[in-house]
């Protein structure tokens, strides 16, 4: 990270919302953090990554410092942030703003790997977070070096503190792009008009985001963003949004690539079609990525990869193997297609919901003697979260109702809420007498 | 805590500048309205006078998966759910989300 900043990326520059920051500049803001985080050089430190441009220069200090750093989300709370860093074993987490880096010293650290690293926390099928280390080495290795694309701007429409986002703010500053950041919380319509007015020609985004940027903001204003390239990922890139970006951008070259915070970046696609094509499955890849399917399960090994998880980090696993991606695909003709995921977790909009979570949020509201979650499939967001409530005798349904969206309010995320309640004698059970994850 | 009301009962009030009472249209606008508004109490929000020409953006409070939940819920109640095939339509007004469904 440290080496783009100093690499031959001029014209580089990050357009946050307190202006436009250039390669010089985040030289120098780099620079300031590494003397402000010095004692903390080669030990555990996570950081608040904010869409900012001193929040980069802190992860280039830290590469430079050789820290093992773990990446927390912007808005993460202060006390959630020293738990999560507790729990991780972590020196400190730290918070760069333009003017100074805060240290927040934690106890309990553990030793550092003496080798520059970062790790992505993404959260697993029981719902805690795993930490996922990766070097920089690898998270780079999937960048194309394209200098002939110096000075064009790049969107970044996914939190930069996850895979996805990171990916976009690294191969925007290795091509020496500017990296334009929207507001935290921008309106579709403030983001396209930001889009169009600082030229953006590569925009990378779930579907869920591009439908809403369809769907909310103005078309003319839309249309005038003078797009080369537009990425769809983090989700399955149906056909019908795929259709519908062909038609809104019809110059534009449409990718959908398949990534995963493990795996780090596999392959991608741009002939127009959903699914990838079946030939993949024949031989690696040129960026060293191998896919099979075992029982309809898309299996992965990538040279993209992981290092390994952190030993702190709630899972155990190595880089380098075959992963079992949990991504349910059907052959049809000449194409693989995505059908589903194996594992429970409900995907609104590319945010991963534990309904196990929801459940207990629910069953600890009064009168609510059984629950069950489960997706119900959204046009817009892919999936919204759904639930089966049994009520307890004595308590009046439409109170118990009201009730569980009052407290899930208070304890879960807006996409978390369960959206669709329904009050049942009883909540569906498998002969095995478990839940009924499917809708 | 207090109890929020889903009483459907209370659905039309709130709506402004639709047409006549009695007319179709008037009459979808007062059933879209009415589940905008039990949207909007699920998720702790005031309940906005929504109008042919009210904008429907961040200023009403609501989230992106707000309005997901208000097209499935919208499917619900007219059977058809028009932002799941073809031509995805453009919604920047109360009045665009009403005329999908009239």
């Amino acid at each position: 990270m440290r080496a783009l900043l100093d690499g031959p990326a001029t014209g580089a520059e990050i357009e946050d919302a307190s202006g436009a920051t250039t390669l010089p500049e985040l030289r120098a803001l780099a620079d300031r953090c590494e003397i402000e985080a010095k004692p903390l050089a080669g030990r555990r430190v996570g950081v608040r990554l904010h869409g900012e441009a001193a929040s980069f220069a802190l992860l280039a200090a830290l590469d430079a410092l050789a820290c093992d750093v773990f990446l927390f989300a912007g808005d993460l709370r202060d006390e959630a942030a020293v738990e999560l860093g507790e729990r991780l074993r972590l020196a400190a987490v730290l918070d760069a703003d333009r003017s100074h880096t805060e240290v927040r010293s934690l106890r309990g650290e553990a030793p550092g790997s003496g080798a520059s690293s970062l790790a992505i926390l993404t959260s697993g099928t029981t719902g805690a977070p795993k930490a996922v280390r990766h070097t920089w080495t690898s998270l780079l290795r999937p960048i194309r070096r394209r200098p002939e694309l110096a000075g064009s701007a790049w969107l970044l429409c996914y939190r930069p503190h996850l895979y996805a986002g990171l990916q976009v703010a690294l191969q925007c500053l290795a091509t020496g792009g500017r990296l334009v950041i929207p507001r935290p919380g921008a309106e579709p319509g403030e983001i396209a008009r930001a889009a169009r007015d600082a030229e953006v020609r590569f925009a990378s985004a779930t579907p869920s985001w591009w439908r809403r940027l369809l769907l909310l903001a103005d078309p003319a204003l839309v249309s005038a963003i003078p797009l080369e390239q537009i990425t769809v990922g983090g989700e399955c890139a149906d056909q019908r949004t795929l259709d519908w970006l062909r038609r809104a951008f019809p110059a534009a070259r449409l990718v959908h690539i398949y990534a995963t915070t493990e795996l780090g970046r596999c392959f991608s696609v741009s002939d127009g079609r959903a699914g990838f094509p079946a030939r993949l499955l024949d031989a690696p890849t040129p960026d060293g990525v191998e896919l099979r399917v075992e029982s309809g399960e898309l299996v992965v090994r990538s040279a993209n990869a992981m290092q390994r998880y952190d030993a702190w980090g709630g899972a155990r696993g190595e880089g380098g193997r075959w992963f079992r991606t949990g991504d349910l695909v059907e052959r049809h003709g000449d194409r693989m297609l995505f059908v589903g995921r194996r594992s429970d977790l409900i995907n609104v909009g590319g945010a991963k919901v534990n309904p196990s979570q929801v459940e207990r949020a629910i069953e600890a509201v009064a009168g609510v003697r059984d629950s069950r979650v489960f997706p119900r499939p959204s046009s817009l967001m892919g999936q919204l979260v759904a639930c089966e409530i049994a009520v307890a005798p004595g308590h009046e349904p439409a109170h118990v109702i009201a009730a569980v969206h009052a407290h899930c309010r208070t304890v879960l995320a807006p996409h978390e809420r369960p959206r669709l309640v329904q009050v049942v004698g009883q909540v569906a059970t498998s002969p095995a007498g478990k839940k009924v994850r499917a809708a | 805590m207090a109890f929020q009301r889903s009483d459907r009962s209370e659905a039309g009030v709130g709506v402004a500048g639709s047409a006549p009472a009695g007319s179709e249209r008037a009459d979808v606008a007062r059933r879209v309205a009415a589940i905008f508004h039990e949207v909007c109490r699920a998720s702790g929000l005031d309940t906005p006078e929504l109008g042919a020409d009210t904008v429907l953006d961040s200023s009403l409070g609501l989230e992106s998966v707000d309005f997901a939940e208000i097209v499935v819920r919208l499917e619900a109640e007219f059977g058809i759910d028009p932002f799941a095939q073809g031509e995805v339509p453009s919604v920047i007004t109360f009045g665009d989300l009403v005329a999908l469904y009239a």
